[in-house]
């Protein structure tokens, strides 16, 4: 048998679900600009009818659920792509600076000054017995020199402002992973109750997301809704409420990492040895940045450094043969380190030379104030093959390194490129599914508001009906 | 397909500022009238540049060292002419004082003194400088080359200049085969660069054989047979094949004081040699002028092979980058055109 009461019930029902559709409504349109907001639906149930004999009479409806839109799977594919993008980008910002150093367009390099070099010492070998033409020879050496000082310690500082950045960005990581760890006791918390902890999630898919913006993590959903994140194949970041912190600490010289620069250290608890992650850590910014670091600019200081003591042993083996204008044999006329290592950064010209020209060597045999034999070899350096196992000149092997260079920037930018539009496409599928509409939440709006005012005649109605029937008796 | 705001938003972001980047690297191309601004722009082409400015700077070079040797040869054969007169009028002089029926020891004793300035004259032309540097001194520029008794200071260094990639050229002419007569009788091979000059192996090697040389002197050909080696010079310890061309005058200036008409018969046959021993002397110069002019040419011409290879490379095409740059103007005027349409409009707008 049907009541007004139970109309009364309906209508105040349907009016709660109005108000709960249009709180919903309010909460999207809020949130139309945050990062990562999925939008949400109620999901509204008809409750179960009551059977009166044949006739079965609804009972209206009640709202089962707060869903937020989102697909998963698309989310996992963003966050894979996001961190091809980071590691891109990391790659890209630096490779462009590494690129100025050796940009001689813009501004005169060694291509340039190497040049320089040998046609003074050509010009030297006109001639030999003047004076000016030996302070010439010295100055255009000495800016040689501190070209190759300049690009070495350019190079370095490259290094130093990605240890500076990395340092940055895993202060960002460590507070990412506190934060995800706390999102999941909350979102277990909720999601026990068997509710939606919807914006708990987006919030932490977003997280997820960032993360692997910059360093290459793996994360999967564990037991009640809790993620656990690793990096690389050993480093768990965050075990359930739980995340473990990255440190940076300089460590001394490692395989392709020179002495000085961070290294990336893990400490599994409170109390235990941090051990070194930093060859774990290969995707995302970090590590795009991390390879930058340690395998192209090492890579490129090791081949400066090759050139530098290539041209001072060729010339010093060929000035310490020959003899000076006092027709005294000659000693080195550059000077550097030892080592091959860091040559780039000590090469200079040796001090006699430096303090007196004269003592720069033209000549094969001494008191001959003309003799150019030994200016011409020196000079002929240029265009002999002295480098890598003798297939290369001096000029071929800076070239092909700028060359290899081009080329690596060229084609990470390119990457990059490619990789932001796909990402974009992604994020645009994304945003298409569960991306906020102002049009749609207003036509939600004016469904939930003509659902209110009309549940709301109802119960006027009713409150008529119920008038009427307390009133038959008078 | 579903739309909703922030997709709006990201793809008018995304594509104007796609379409601000394109602009922004093509006014820097047009700033910079290059094309290429960076070594990414173009790695390839980056690489050539690299080598052609090198190669650019070196032929400058080449051109200067060029300019120099010409300089320095010119003004030898300038001297080896003033001294080809000298020789003609002692051949003058020696003619007409050959014969008693024109002669006599009166007329000779007279010229004898002339014959004394033209030895003098000689010695002078043997000890010219070009700016501070002796020419005919070998590698020994700074002292003069030749005493007043005509004994040489100098060495036999050729001063090898290089005037293009790997070749060089001798631009003096040591005194010693102008004057004292070296390598004349040798075969027409002159000796200049058989040694590879930008190797210091060869070098040290050719001039230990140089010293070897000067130390046990080979006789050869006919200066072997005919053993006519009056010349001994004694700074050097070698048999020279050729004349001792100051000899030569003085030898007629003692011929003529002594009344001697013998003596400056048989100079006459000398003084021929001798001009011949000049005239070869100037042949060798005049050639390495030639080859100089030639040189200069090439190099003239690599310059500009060079210089337009490298404006084919980072020079920007005008016409091409104008008419992207206003085909970039219109596509960003029409994103944001239709941009400003689409964000403008929502339902709201129509609820009253």
């Amino acid at each position: 048998m049907s009541k007004v009461s139970s109309v009364m019930n309906i209508a105040q029902r349907s009016m709660m679900n109005s108000q709960t559709g249009l709180q919903t409504v309010s909460h999207n349109i809020a949130n139309k600009n945050t990062e990562g907001y999925s939008r949400q639906r109620l999901e509204i149930q008809a409750t179960a009818p009551t059977g009166l004999g044949k006739i079965q009479v609804g009972t209206g409806a009640k709202t089962e659920a707060v869903t937020r839109i989102n697909n998963p799977h698309l989310e996992k594919q963003i966050q894979m792509e996001s961190s091809k993008l980071g590691f891109g980008e990391g790659k890209v910002n630096y490779l462009d600076r590494v690129e100025q150093v050796f940009n001689e367009q813009a501004n005169k390099g060694l291509n340039h000054y190497m040049a320089e070099f040998f046609n003074s010492y050509r010009e030297l070998s006109n001639y030999p017995e003047s004076l000016p033409m030996r302070t010439q020879v010295k100055e255009t050496a000495l800016h040689l020199t501190q070209d190759f000082q300049r690009v070495n310690s350019q190079l370095k500082k490259i290094q130093d402002e990605i240890d500076g950045e990395i340092r940055v960005e895993l202060n960002e990581v460590n507070r990412i992973t506190e934060e995800i760890a706390d999102l999941n006791q909350k979102i277990e918390s909720v999601e026990i109750t068997g509710a939606n902890a919807n914006d708990h999630r987006d919030r932490r898919d977003t997280l997820i997301k960032n993360l692997g913006e910059k360093v290459n993590i793996k994360f999967a959903e564990v037991d009640r809704g809790k993620v656990n994140v690793t990096l690389g194949n050993t480093v768990t970041l965050v075990s359930g409420y739980e995340n473990m912190a990255l440190k940076t600490s300089a460590t001394p010289e490692r395989g392709p990492k020179r002495e000085g620069n961070f290294d990336i250290m893990f400490q599994m608890s409170k109390d235990g040895k941090p051990f070194q992650v930093t060859e774990q850590v290969k995707g995302g910014k970090i590590g795009g940045m991390l390879e930058v670091r340690d395998q192209l600019i090492n890579g490129f200081l090791d081949k400066v450094d090759n050139l530098a003591q290539s041209l001072a042993k060729n010339v010093n083996e060929v000035h310490s043969s020959g003899f000076d204008q006092q027709g005294r044999p000659a000693g080195n006329f550059f000077k550097g380190t030892a080592g091959v290592r860091d040559f780039s950064q000590y090469i200079s010209v040796d001090n006699a030379v430096q303090k007196d020209v004269s003592n720069i060597a033209t000549a094969l045999i001494p008191n001959a104030p003309a003799d150019n034999r030994v200016a011409n070899v020196i000079a002929g350096l240029q265009y002999k093959n002295v480098m890598g196992g003798e297939t290369d000149t001096l000029d071929d092997f800076y070239n092909s390194m700028v060359g290899e260079l081009s080329v690596l920037s060229k084609k990470a930018r390119s990457l990059h490129e490619h990789q932001a539009d796909s990402l974009n496409q992604l994020k645009n599928i994304r945003e298409s599914l569960s991306g906020v509409s102002l049009d749609e939440e207003t036509v939600k709006m004016i469904e939930y508001q003509k659902a209110f005012d009309a549940s709301a005649r109802l119960i006027r109605t009713a409150d008529e009906m119920l008038d009427t029937v307390i009133n038959l008796k008078r | 397909m579903r739309v909703s705001d922030s997709m709006n938003y990201a793809n008018t972001k995304a594509s104007i500022g796609k379409n601000r980047s394109e602009m922004s690297e093509l006014q820097t191309q047009a700033a910079s009238q290059k094309r290429v601004n960076k070594p990414s722009d173009d790695p390839v082409g980056t690489s050539k540049l690299l080598s052609s400015r090198t190669d650019s700077k070196s032929l400058e070079q080449y051109g200067k060292s060029l300019e120099t040797a010409q300089e320095f040869l010119n003004f030898t054969d300038q001297s080896l002419d003033d001294l080809t007169q000298v020789y003609v009028r002692a051949k003058e002089l020696s003619l007409s004082q050959a014969n008693d029926p024109s002669a006599s020891d009166v007329t000779r004793k007279a010229v004898a003194q002339e014959v004394r300035q033209l030895y003098n004259q000689a010695i002078q032309i043997a000890n010219r400088k070009l700016g501070n540097r002796f020419i005919f001194g070998g590698y020994n520029t700074t002292t003069k080359p030749f005493t007043n008794e005509g004994v040489y200071q100098g060495d036999r260094g050729d001063l090898m200049i290089e005037i293009n990639k790997g070749s060089y050229i001798a631009m003096n002419m040591p005194g010693d085969i102008v004057f004292l007569g070296r390598d004349a009788k040798k075969s027409g091979v002159t000796t200049d660069g058989s040694a590879n000059q930008d190797n210091l192996q060869e070098l040290q090697q050719e001039q230990i054989r140089k010293q070897n040389e000067d130390a046990n002197p080979e006789l050869r050909g006919p200066a072997a047979e005919e053993s006519h080696s009056e010349f001994r010079n004694e700074e050097y310890k070698v048999f020279f094949e050729g004349e001792n061309i100051f000899k030569v005058l003085s030898n007629l200036e003692i011929g003529l004081n002594a009344n001697d008409k013998r003596t400056v018969q048989d100079t006459i046959e000398r003084i021929d040699t001798s001009m011949d021993q000049i005239v070869h002397a100037r042949a060798k110069v005049g050639s390495r002028v030639m080859n100089l002019a030639n040189t200069m040419e090439s190099i003239e011409k690599s310059k500009v092979d060079e210089k337009s290879k490298q404006s084919l490379i980072e020079d920007v095409d005008t016409y091409d980058l104008f008419s992207k740059l206003s085909q970039n103007e219109n596509t960003l005027q029409a994103t944001m055109s239709t941009s400003a349409k689409i964000l403008q409009r929502s339902l709201l707008d129509f609820l009253r």
